[in-house]
């Protein structure tokens, strides 16, 4: 007994004597940005560069050379910029990230970290509204999932016109578990111009058109007025509405489909195409991931039954069929990993859900003050974001522009869209089809 | 005997055939030749030199015996002349055993027993070896103390190579199971297989139900243990060689508990642990006068999941009482009667846990009575030597309680009808026995209830038979049983049928009891050959089981069993001072599940009718209701075990050593398949309702029950009734049917050393281990089709059926092997009554690996790329390492017609060139794996885990225990050569969790 006694003692001693005091170290870490070779647009001086590591995020501006030079704690981490030139009227995105970049005590301060920065375009339609986290039951018993929507909106001064429109959630479903498209810390379609469709899709039955300016709410669950049972939910009891309901197809749980409004006619009902197991479709609850696209020389239904373009039991979307999407990040973990390739998203807006949250799209205030008579109708003093309520990852929407209460009052909103959704959405406090 | 004995001679050593049969008949004439003595004396307790009353002296060999009376004076008459062994024990004492050669009578015999306490030189505290022949390993009170345990289950982690559980608490509504001939991750129902007694009493989950039915629990699994009071046990023996024929109904490894019975003081023990407090008393009260004794014992132990929350909890109020009694001594023909009764109330609630939602809890009663007596009678004439006659039941309460908060914004369908055809909701007020109940919008609580409740009880009598030829030993077991199981559950039910969801009342307690019969005859012969000895036990037991009700009817099965063992000598003066070996061969049945047995209903309910939701929240919706039914398979066959082992015992200057090495391969393990019908039918969808010229609000819809056809009249008369059109669809209609899966291998070799004690440091070492191969391989064909719902590229229902060899899955079954090994420190002083003992559980060897074979070869292949669909032409190894693999069904066939089984690989090729559209659904079959790394070797490094206990004696009037177990927080790191991947024990399964312990034991 007395020497179990003195193993652990000597164990506790020999512990307690490795413990030393650490002091910080400070690193000099330099990014080159390099634009892509086919572009006649090159490095350029005021083009912000982020650090972000586990503890601390940094912001700096390149010089002319197109480097930023950082001084920053030992960490991990991620490192992105975002650049818009235009061109005859046409504006060009260019997006960069870099993750899991170490700077350990072994840092050579002369080493450059080359940036590469893809170009994109901007979209007609944009992906303005998520929502999907729920919101709280009157009898505070939990969660009401089943009122989660997604709101397209014609971003542009043309009308929009599309004729196999889809909606789809890249996969895996969440950024913080195990992602097996990630082989050696490098997503497997980097490169390879495609990105992982998960579970199935909807489609839109037929062409949909959509003016300047204007939106299509499309409800993905309990397409009724929800407010009758739970006051804070959503009313989806809506002529103009569309909803995501076949119940000749695969997605047919009960709790998640039940038979929308009457006043929504047949016509605004999305089709399913499922290639999972699944009877819900879900873009993910808690990091969402959703994204629209349109299928290209091929129709919705071919596309789907097509058996040759799956991958790890995803579907593989060609990137230049993507309108549009948005990666939700999990609030709660420091383990998400990106999803979308940078020429689709390059950043990440941060989620949770049960807290009656959903992603929002942020108000390009330069753009839109640009319109002609626009100004005046603009409503500021936006409070909706969630910066108080959420210390770490609660956002907002830097314009200051509310944007609903403008649209209400007859103003015309342009989001931004750089393809880079840490700059262009937010995390906000109170869907907005919530009336209550 | 003789007969039974001649059929394992002719079994085992043809060759013999005729001289032993000569022999072996020889013994019926001359057995009542041998001259018989009396053996009488007293029996003391060495410390106080008082009479042990009740004492029990015996012969084991001659199955002669007796009981000690007020003033510890015994007699046996008619023991046969030449050496025997006896045996004197009782509750609180250490056994004794004593050989004499007798060839007169022997009187005044005086025998002083020790109180088994830590003053003793020798105290064992890992599982010992059993001293019947089948093998078995028995924890007695002393090693059951140490460890402390919650559960009954976590004993095994003595068994040689066992494991710490994992499990810090018992709150939870997952049963904890025995597992000791294979693992509830391996194939063959192993824990299903174990059978369980407690005093006889048989525990036994064969009536549980809803085995398809998402229950938490599973009938195809053992029975759950936690209802099992943990202090009142004197010892736990666990059977893992070929058991006795006495007992049926199992087939890996049988587990008997033993309750305390005798004198004793008041035991009080209060035990703490983190999730964990037990108080329990218990006493054997002498009623005097030859009035018997009366045991008594108490037990409270609340677990909780969470030492933060502690509100959801298992609780276990035990109660017990024995009564045990020897009458007709004077006349030396007593008879023994024992008569307990047990009962507990408790179970899981987490009806006070702050953190539910209010009025929302779930509820799992674990009420128990089980009453049990016996009573053995010493006849001791020539014709019969012991008649025993017991009988018990044990009743199980299990039903559950799930309170949940519902809401629906929309009417919710909640289908009720157990009639085929299509149906339309109405609402509740409207027609309570609507064949389909449409739920009104709001919140509401659901109470759900899960009745189970379990009965069996048996009644068996048994007779023996002694008689010595010279010095052979011979006795025949003669026996039978009459056990019948029931249910006398409600079955699934729910508090207010008006919120209740989709749901069919199915009650358990009209189904009929099943009754099992069963005879059995088992002879063991013993012979002296020089310093030799033969033993050879041979039996055979049959069971007639009937199912009333069940188109099963009436199955009879056989399991014929032998052991034979053979020592060589025991001789202490030799350095090997004894030395054995020991053969077995044996079947064993397990009887199949209730759900097996009885065709439990189920129902497919299709939508085939959803008009829009107005604008209030209603709606009406209408489905298409298929009862089904568990297809009767006439081909079941029972689920059997055939064991062949091989032991050797010896003891090497003074160092024990046991090693056995044993295979099972246990045949028909009872599964589960699916089976595939083609169906057509109508859907009604809103587009067929658009064109009505009838408003919504005065809409009542109607369907014909037979033609599906929905029409649509207005209430207020003013527009003409409507006929809706509707699409045609077909889908595939599943039903489940029992069946034998594919035979499951085990082979093991396990192995005690008890190192000699080294007597300065009064410290022992014991290393037991096993090394245990395990191959299991579905085979048998299952259908399968990728998603009932999934659609095709024109639109229409998949309409394809795979057939696949072992299922559709990548892999059909896994290989794995271990090696784990124990090593325990024991340092024992019994000048101030302590023991403390550090065990080490080591993991020397682990290695798992999916397999997917046929018996044509491989049944998985290399894909040719990591999205292709076709073999490799250059890999063909699919254990070569980090590649993708696919797997083809053998055939498929078409809702079109089918009859006709297409190969599928053949076509799936063709198609590929020849018909795309055919190709791409057809590839929807195609099982693929997900990961590179599914069928690579997984061999994990080594890794260990160390507890630490000790026992102190405070006077003889309390003792102290403490334990720790993985005392060190181990933290190290395992690498799995399945994904090259590195992984912490901390948190795993692989270790059990730091946990620790006191328990505070007061004898008043």
């Amino acid at each position: 007994m007395r020497k179990i006694v003195y193993l652990m003692l000597f164990t506790m001693v020999v512990f307690l004597s490795c413990k030393k005091d650490k002091t910080v170290q400070i690193h000099s870490v330099t990014v080159q940005l390099a634009y892509p070779a086919n572009t006649s647009f090159s490095v350029t001086e005021g083009v912000t560069v982020k650090l972000a590591g586990k503890g601390s995020a940094f912001e700096v501006k390149t010089n002319a050379e197109g480097k930023a030079t950082f001084f920053v704690p030992t960490d991990i981490y991620e490192i992105s910029a975002s650049d818009v030139r235009s061109s005859a009227g046409t504006a060009f995105i260019y997006n960069g990230l870099k993750s899991n970049v170490a700077i350990t005590d072994g840092w050579n301060t002369t080493d450059v970290i080359k940036l590469d920065l893809v170009e994109s375009k901007t979209s007609q339609l944009v992906i303005k509204e998520v929502f999907i986290g729920g919101t709280i039951k009157d009898d505070n018993s939990g969660n009401f999932s089943y009122d989660g929507y997604i709101v397209i909106y014609n971003n542009s001064s043309y009308v929009a016109s599309t004729t196999n429109l889809c909606i789809g959630a890249i996969g895996p479903q969440t950024t913080q578990t195990t992602n097996n498209f990630y082989v050696n810390d490098k997503l497997m379609y980097e490169g390879e111009n495609w990105i992982p469709l998960n579970t199935g899709f909807w489609y839109f039955q037929q062409g949909l058109t959509i003016e300047p300016g204007k939106q299509v709410v499309v409800a993905l669950y309990n397409a009724v007025n929800n407010t009758l049972t739970h006051s804070r939910s959503i009313n989806f009891d809506n002529k103009d509405y569309y909803v995501t309901y076949d119940i000749a197809g695969q997605f047919k749980n009960a709790n998640y489909y039940i038979a929308p409004a009457a006043s929504i006619p047949t016509s605004h009902y999305l089709k399913s195409m499922a290639f999972g197991t699944g009877n819900a479709w879900t873009p993910g609850v808690i990091s969402p991931g959703v994204f629209l696209f349109e299928t290209k020389g091929t129709t919705p239904i071919a596309f789907g039954a097509d058996a040759t373009n799956l991958v790890l039991s995803h579907k593989k979307v060609p990137t230049d069929w993507v309108i549009d999407g948005i990666e939700g990040f999990n609030l709660g973990s420091t383990a998400n990993k990106k999803r979308f390739l940078p020429s689709i998203d390059a950043g990440y807006v941060y989620h949770t859900n049960r807290k009656e949250y959903s992603i929002y799209r942020n108000v390009d205030e330069a753009a839109t003050k640009a319109i002609a008579g626009n100004e005046a109708k603009l409503k500021y003093g936006y409070s909706l974001g969630t910066v108080a309520q959420e210390t770490t990852g609660g956002t907002t929407d830097p314009s200051g522009i509310d944007a609903e209460a403008s649209i209400a009052n007859g103003a015309r909103i342009i989001y931004k869209d750089t393809n880079n959704s840490t700059n262009d959405a937010h995390l906000r406090s109170k869907a907005s089809l919530r009336t209550n | 005997m003789s007969l039974i004995t001649v059929v394992f001679i002719e079994f085992i050593q043809p060759n013999l055939k005729r001289s032993m049969l000569l022999f072996a008949v020889s013994l019926g004439f001359v057995g009542q030749l041998a001259a018989q003595y009396t053996i009488s004396g007293k029996v003391f307790n060495r410390r106080n030199q008082e009479p042990v009353e009740f004492a029990i002296v015996s012969v084991p060999a001659s199955g002669l015996w007796a009981n000690a009376n007020a003033k510890g004076e015994f007699i046996i008459k008619n023991i046969p002349a030449g050496k025997i062994k006896l045996t004197v024990q009782y509750l609180g004492f250490v056994k004794k055993e004593y050989d004499y050669v007798l060839d007169k009578n022997l009187t005044g015999l005086i025998f002083l027993l020790d109180e088994d306490n830590l003053t003793l030189s020798q105290v064992e505290i890992t599982a010992k070896k059993g001293t019947d022949l089948a093998t078995s390993f028995v924890l007695d009170r002393q090693a059951l103390d140490h460890i402390q345990m919650l559960n009954v289950t976590d004993a095994t982690a003595l068994l040689p190579g066992g494991k710490t559980t994992g499990s810090t608490n018992i709150a939870t509504t997952g049963a904890q199971r025995f597992q000791i001939n294979g693992t509830t991750n391996q194939l063959g129902n192993a824990t299903f297989g174990v059978g369980l007694e407690i005093d006889g009493v048989r525990i036994t989950n064969n009536a549980l139900r809803d085995a398809t039915n998402g229950s938490a629990d599973n009938p195809v699994a053992g029975p759950d243990t936690k209802n099992i009071s943990t202090s009142n046990i004197e010892s736990i023996e666990v059977i893992t060689g070929i058991p006795s024929v006495e007992h049926g109904d199992m087939t890996n490894g049988m587990v008997r508990i033993n309750t305390r019975k005798g004198i004793s003081p008041y035991l009080i023990e209060l035990s703490t642990q983190p999730n964990n407090k037990r108080i329990a008393l218990s006493k054997g009260i002498n009623l005097g006068r030859d009035n018997g004794v009366l045991n008594f014992s108490l037990d409270y132990t609340k677990s909780i999941s969470n030492i933060a929350s502690p509100y959801t909890a298992y609780d276990r109020n035990s109660v017990s009482i024995n009564y045990n009694n020897t009458f007709n001594k004077k006349r030396g023909q007593p008879i023994s009667l024992n008569v307990g009764l047990t009962g507990n109330i408790g179970g899981y609630n987490s009806e006070n846990d702050p953190d539910l939602f209010l009025n929302t809890y779930t509820k799992v009663n674990d009420n128990v009575i089980r009453a049990n007596f016996s009573a053995k009678w010493l006849i001791n004439k020539p014709w019969i030597t012991n008649l025993e006659a017991s009988g018990n039941i044990n009743y199980n309460d299990k039903l559950s309680e799930v309170s949940t908060r519902e809401s629906a914004t929309a009417s919710k369908a909640s289908v009720r009808t157990k009639n085929e055809g299509y149906h339309v909701g109405q609402t509740f007020e409207t027609n309570p026995d609507a064949a389909i109940v449409l739920l009104p919008r709001g919140s509401w609580y659901e109470i759900k209830y899960s009745d189970n409740k379990l009965i069996n009880y048996n009644a068996r009598l048994k007779a023996s038979l002694f008689k010595k030829i010279g010095k052979i030993d011979n006795n025949l077991l003669v026996g039978g049983d009459f056990s019948v199981s029931g249910n006398n559950g409600r079955g699934t039910y729910y508090g207010d049928l008006k919120y209740a969801p989709s749901w069919r009342e199915y009650r358990y307690d009209q189904e009929s009891f099943t009754n099992n019969y069963a005879a059995y005859a088992e002879n063991t012969l013993t012979i002296p050959i020089n310093r030799s000895n033969l033993q050879l036990i041979t039996g055979v037991r049959s069971e007639l089981t009937a199912i009333n009700g069940s188109e099963y009817g009436n199955i009879t099965n056989w399991s014929p069993r032998a052991n034979v063992k053979y020592t060589f000598w025991e001789r202490a003066d030799h350095l090997v001072s004894d030395l054995n070996v020991k053969l077995g061969w044996g079947k064993t049945v397990k009887l199949p599940g209730f759900d097996a047995l009885y065709s439990t209903p189920s129902f497919i309910d299709i939508l085939t009718f959803s008009p829009g939701t107005t604008a209030n929240g209603e709606t009406f919706y209408g489905y298409y209701t298929m009862p089904r039914r568990r297809i009767f398979n006439p081909d079941l066959k029972w689920q059997s075990n055939v064991q062949r082992e091989i032991a050797i015992g010896a003891t090497i200057a003074g160092n024990r050593i046991f090693i056995t090495a044993a295979q099972d391969k246990t045949n028909n393990p009872y599964n589960f398949n699916t089976v595939y019908e083609q169906f057509f039918y109508k859907q009604t969808t809103q587009a067929h309702l658009e064109a009505s010229n009838i408003p919504a609000a005065n809409r009542i819809y109607t369907v014909n029950p037979s033609s599906g056809i929905v029409t649509v009249t207005d209430k207020t008369g003013v527009v003409p009734t409507e006929t809706l059109s509707y699409n045609p669809m077909y889908t595939f209609m599943t039903s489940t049917k029992y069946g034998n899966g594919s035979p499951v291998t085990r082979n093991r070799i396990t192995w005690t050393v008890d190192f000699k004690q080294i007597k300065a440091l009064r410290t022992t070492l014991r290393v037991d281990g096993n090394y245990n191969y395990y191959k299991g391989l579905e085979e048998t064909l299952s259908a399968y089709m990728p998603n009932s719902s999934q659609l095709m590229a024109n639109g229409q229902p998949y309409k394809y059926i795979g057939f696949f060899v072992g299922g559709a899955r990548t892999s059909n079954g896994d290989i794995t092997k271990s090696l784990d090994m124990n090593f325990t420190v024991t340092t024992h002083i019994p000048t101030i009554r302590l023991i403390v003992s550090a065990r080490i559980e080591g993991s020397f060897f682990k290695f798992s690996r999916n397999i997917s074979e046929s018996a044509k070869g491989n049944r998985g292949f290399v894909l040719n790329s990591r999205e292709g669909y076709e073999p490799s032409a250059t890999e063909t190894d699919i254990y070569g390492g980090n590649r993708f693999i696919g797997v083809y069904p053998e055939y498929y066939i078409s809702i079109d017609d089918p009859s006709v089984k297409i190969p599928f690989a053949e076509k799936f090729l063709w198609a590929k060139d020849n018909d795309l559209a055919l190709y791409n659904e057809l590839a929807k079959m195609v099982i693929k794996t997900g990961q590179n790394y599914t069928f690579n070797s997984n061999n994990l490094s080594n890794y260990y885990s160390a507890n630490f206990s000790v026992t102190k004696e405070i006077g003889r009037f309390a003792s102290l225990s403490f334990f720790a177990n993985n005392f060190f927080n181990n933290m190290a790191k395992v690498r799995s050569t399945w994904t090259n991947t590195e992984s912490s024990l901390f948190g795993s399964s692989y270790i059990p969790p730091f946990n620790y312990g006191a328990t505070l034991r007061l004898k008043m």
